[in-house]
């Protein structure tokens, strides 16, 4: 009963404005989101996969040139 | 909004969000973003000697960086799996200037190089790192093909102290067909880096059938001496089948001796061989007694007789750094 009320709550058409209403004025107002809503900006800067860098070793064995 | 990146001859005009030739420098948000800033693909501990620099701080360590990308496409890239990849394709270490400063210092080198793809394309990195490092006394290196524009090359040139510079051959149809670039703006910037006080050290890779002539020879070592000086330091390097060059042999040890020869008469007075065993091929010499100053063998230093930046036997001033 409970769920269905929820569901039923959720579908309407005004709840979905109010929620983006809320994140408008969270975004105007400079409340940081929720993190599954702001991006990651150190994945956004480097496309590739980022290693940790304690792996490293000392070695001569770098790129074979320079 | 499309913008142009100004670092190389090249001139990309990128359009939003589009990476320009090199793979590393992008359009975001209207502005030229080099997206591997901070983000090294490749970190070493080398003996400087690998750079190679000869007559650069002789014996010590460099820390060594580079991230994904270039802005040549040479066909006999040694370094292409790196060089010719995409960042996105590459997996990076997260390395901010300060750190590489930090881990060069645990490390002990008393230079950070900027090398293996080209410091060119990652600029803005290089350049904040060389910033900090001066501040807490490192040296920097730049190993470069040296196809950069005269502005970005003077401003980083006043935070450099020593550079590799490739000239490939010293054809302007070379460039083009074997590397995609052109010739004119290496030799400026070659003559720009010498003429700002780093210290230049010229390498020429020699392929067999594309720039082993002995026309070749000479015209390049002619240009070195007239445009560098004689005391310029002149590595010659023997080629290794690679990435798409794969259907030409090693260079021959024998058309690297005639190299050194034609290099040598023509009055460079620190000529190398590299990438071989040969006798003598990584010696350094004093130019006026002829004294045997640094011996070499690969990478490590056996000897090394230069007392403050001279001959300790007939006291000529040797060209490099030595402190």
């Amino acid at each position: 009963m409970l769920l269905k009320n929820i569901w039923g709550m959720a579908m309407r058409r005004r709840f979905f404005l109010r929620l983006s209403g809320l994140f408008a004025v969270a975004v105007f107002a400079g409340i940081p989101l929720p993190a599954f809503v702001t991006k990651d900006k150190k994945k956004e800067t480097y496309p590739g996969k980022i290693m940790r860098f304690d792996n490293f070793k000392t070695s001569t064995e770098g790129p074979w040139a320079g | 909004m499309s913008v142009q990146c100004k670092i190389c001859p090249r001139g990309c005009e990128l359009s939003e969000g589009e990476a320009g030739n090199c793979r590393a420098r992008k359009n975001v948000n209207g502005k030229v973003t080099l997206t591997t800033y901070g983000f090294p693909c490749a970190v070493h501990v080398d003996p400087v000697e690998k750079k190679p620099m000869f007559h650069f701080l002789p014996g010590s360590k460099s820390f060594s960086i580079a991230t994904a990308g270039c802005n040549l496409h040479c066909r006999n890239c040694q370094n292409w799996e790196i060089s010719q990849a995409k960042p996105e394709d590459v997996p990076a270490y997260e390395l901010p200037p300060d750190k590489v400063v930090e881990k060069a210092l645990e490390y002990k080198c008393r230079s950070i190089a900027y090398t293996y793809t080209d410091p060119v394309i990652f600029y803005e990195y290089a350049m904040d790192s060389s910033i900090k490092a001066r501040e807490k006394g490192l040296k920097n290196i730049l190993v470069t093909a040296g196809y950069i524009n005269q502005k970005p090359l003077k401003e980083i040139c006043k935070f450099t102290d020593g550079a590799n510079i490739d000239l490939k051959a010293f054809s302007d149809k070379f460039y083009r067909d074997v590397c995609k670039a052109t010739l004119k703006p290496v030799l400026d910037a070659l003559v720009t880096s010498k003429e700002c006080g780093v210290e230049v050290e010229v390498t020429n890779l020699v392929l067999p059938t594309l720039n082993d002539s002995e026309s070749d020879f000479k015209s390049l070592v002619k240009w070195v001496k007239e445009n560098m000086g004689a005391e310029t330091p002149l590595h010659f390097s023997r080629f290794y089948p690679n990435y798409l060059m794969k259907n030409l042999p090693p260079t021959p040890g024998e058309t690297l001796l005639k190299a050194r020869e034609i290099a040598k008469s023509e009055g460079l007075k620190h000529v190398y061989i590299g990438n071989i065993s040969s006798p003598d091929g990584e010696n350094t010499f004093c130019p006026s007694c002829g004294k045997l100053l640094i011996k070499r063998t690969g990478y490590s230093i056996d000897t090394n007789e230069i007392k403050n930046g001279a001959c300790p036997q007939c006291f000529s001033k040797i060209y490099g750094v030595w402190q």
